[in-house]
């Protein structure tokens, strides 16, 4: 038994991780995380409609295509959530900055749970980049 | 199974955790198992591939850690290029825990220097590496087995009859399926999968211009194609099946435990997973999950098998073995 010491501590690691990381999966909203890591395969849709915009001081506007900034297209779903909308807007903040382009960032997410649930996952008439949470609605 | 370990005589509850983990048994099935997830690991590759191009600089990134810096595209190509030779080695079972550990730390970096990498499936095949390099994996069903086997004597060499050893990670990769099968079930368990919402949106494309529609349009008149198709966008066309998919992903996870329902597990969730990976497109996470399904045998079960086929197992070499052993009885 002394000898299955170590292992024993190891498999109940293992098992301990494997059997309540999981949990977060079934208590967190969708639109809170995404909830990596917790086997969710294939058990919800998501769908999301957003619009960023760009307000120069002059007052122009610019619509921003996120699709840019990501290696694959596809893939901006994944951030739209509470939890990382807010990593997302800072880079966007950093990249108008370092492509010269000053002025505010103003957005619009709504997201879409299995066709039935929609919340809005962004204040609209906040500059993403000055307001506090980057403009990101608290749940 | 056979139960070797002398501390099985514990009581409480250690007796039979012990009994659990550290039973040993014939590594026949967890060589083959070995086998057929190097195949799975090699078909996954280029998915990888294509999909992981987050671990490259440039655009937005959403890293795990931090001091996972993102790849140049040329060292991303060559990480992916890598693991080929190292999945064949792990394939035939020379030196699988290294080659384990080896890949492990090349998909590993990839998958974890940025979150948008994420997807179930790489993941899944992760934990199946981690769990290899702790695993005897390579003691049957390998090039070394082979060689040892014929060194000995032996006619089955592959199989490594009268080997034992520790059943610990084959048991660990075993309670790992069970686990992505009972917490898919239980993420399902909502109105709304219930409903057949989600699969009627997920399906949607397989049944109007993918896989399904192709295969139904083979069996199906036009005019009955199109009401087939005008059916499944309704939510509740998808009910049975949504049903069906939440009892099984429930069912199978224990089932798959007990020797009397093994095998009946096994004839309901491989059809299960043909056609999941058929209709949806995830044929290789749908074979790893088939594959995995020997790793529930009872140990002897295939070395049983092989020798039914083969004769009998190792044991003396053949010049010593007398002449009446020299077909076992199945």
């Amino acid at each position: 038994m002394r000898s299955h010491r170590n292992t024993n501590l190891l498999i109940a690691g293992y098992l301990a991780f494997q059997v309540l990381y999981p949990i977060r999966g079934l208590v967190e909203d969708k639109f809170d995380t995404w909830g990596e890591f917790t086997w969710n395969m294939y058990s919800q849709t998501y769908e999301c409609r957003t619009r960023y915009r760009l307000v120069a001081q002059s007052g122009a506007q610019q619509d921003l295509n996120l699709q840019q900034y990501f290696t694959l297209g596809d893939k901006v779903g994944r951030v739209l959530n509470r939890q990382d909308l807010p990593v997302l807007h800072a880079f966007l903040c950093e990249q108008m900055a370092r492509e010269g382009k000053p002025g505010q960032i103003l957005a619009r997410v709504s997201c879409t749970k299995n066709k039935v649930e929609t919340e809005t996952l962004v204040r609209e008439n906040e500059d993403i980049c000055t307001a506090a949470n980057h403009a990101v609605t608290v749940e | 199974m056979a139960a070797a370990d002398p501390v099985t005589s514990s009581g409480g509850l250690i007796g039979p955790w012990n009994q659990f983990w550290y039973a040993e048994g014939n590594p026949l099935s967890l060589g083959v198992f070995r086998a057929l997830f190097a195949i799975c690991l090699a078909f996954e590759l280029p998915v990888t591939r294509s999909m992981s191009v987050f671990a490259i600089r440039g655009g937005f990134h959403l890293p795990y850690l931090s001091f996972l810096t993102p790849l140049s595209p040329e060292n991303y190509q060559v990480m992916h290029d890598l693991q080929y030779p190292f999945i064949v080695l792990l394939g035939l079972g020379i030196l699988p825990r290294v080659c384990a550990g080896v890949l492990l730390g090349l998909q590993g970096y990839i998958f974890f220097a940025d979150q948008l990498n994420f997807r179930n499936h790489p993941y899944f095949f992760l934990l199946l590496l981690l769990l290899l390099v702790f695993a005897p994996s390579g003691k049957a069903f390998s090039i070394p087995a082979l060689f040892r086997g014929l060194v000995e004597g032996s006619r089955n060499a592959l199989a490594r009859g009268g080997v034992t050893s520790p059943l610990t990670t084959q048991r660990l990769m075993q309670v790992q399926v069970s686990i992505v099968y009972f917490y898919a079930a239980l993420h399902k368990m909502t109105a709304q999968f219930l409903g057949g919402h989600v699969l009627a949106d997920m399906m949607g494309g397989s049944v109007s211009n993918g896989r399904l529609g192709h295969l139904l349009a083979g069996w199906l008149s036009p005019a009955a194609l199109d009401g087939f198709r005008v059916s499944a966008a309704n939510p509740e066309f998808w009910v049975p099946a949504a049903w069906i998919t939440v009892i099984l992903e429930l069912t199978l996870p224990f089932a798959l435990w007990f020797p009397r329902w093994r095998i009946a597990a096994m004839a309901v969730g491989i059809p299960f997973h043909i056609a999941i990976g058929y209709t949806m497109r995830i044929e290789i996470f749908s074979a790893a999950m088939i594959a995995s399904y020997v790793l529930f045998l009872d140990p002897e079960t295939l070395p049983r098998v092989w020798q039914r086929m083969r004769g009998p197992l190792a044991g003396p070499p053949r010049s010593a073995r007398p002449v009446k052993r020299r077909r076992g009885r199945a």
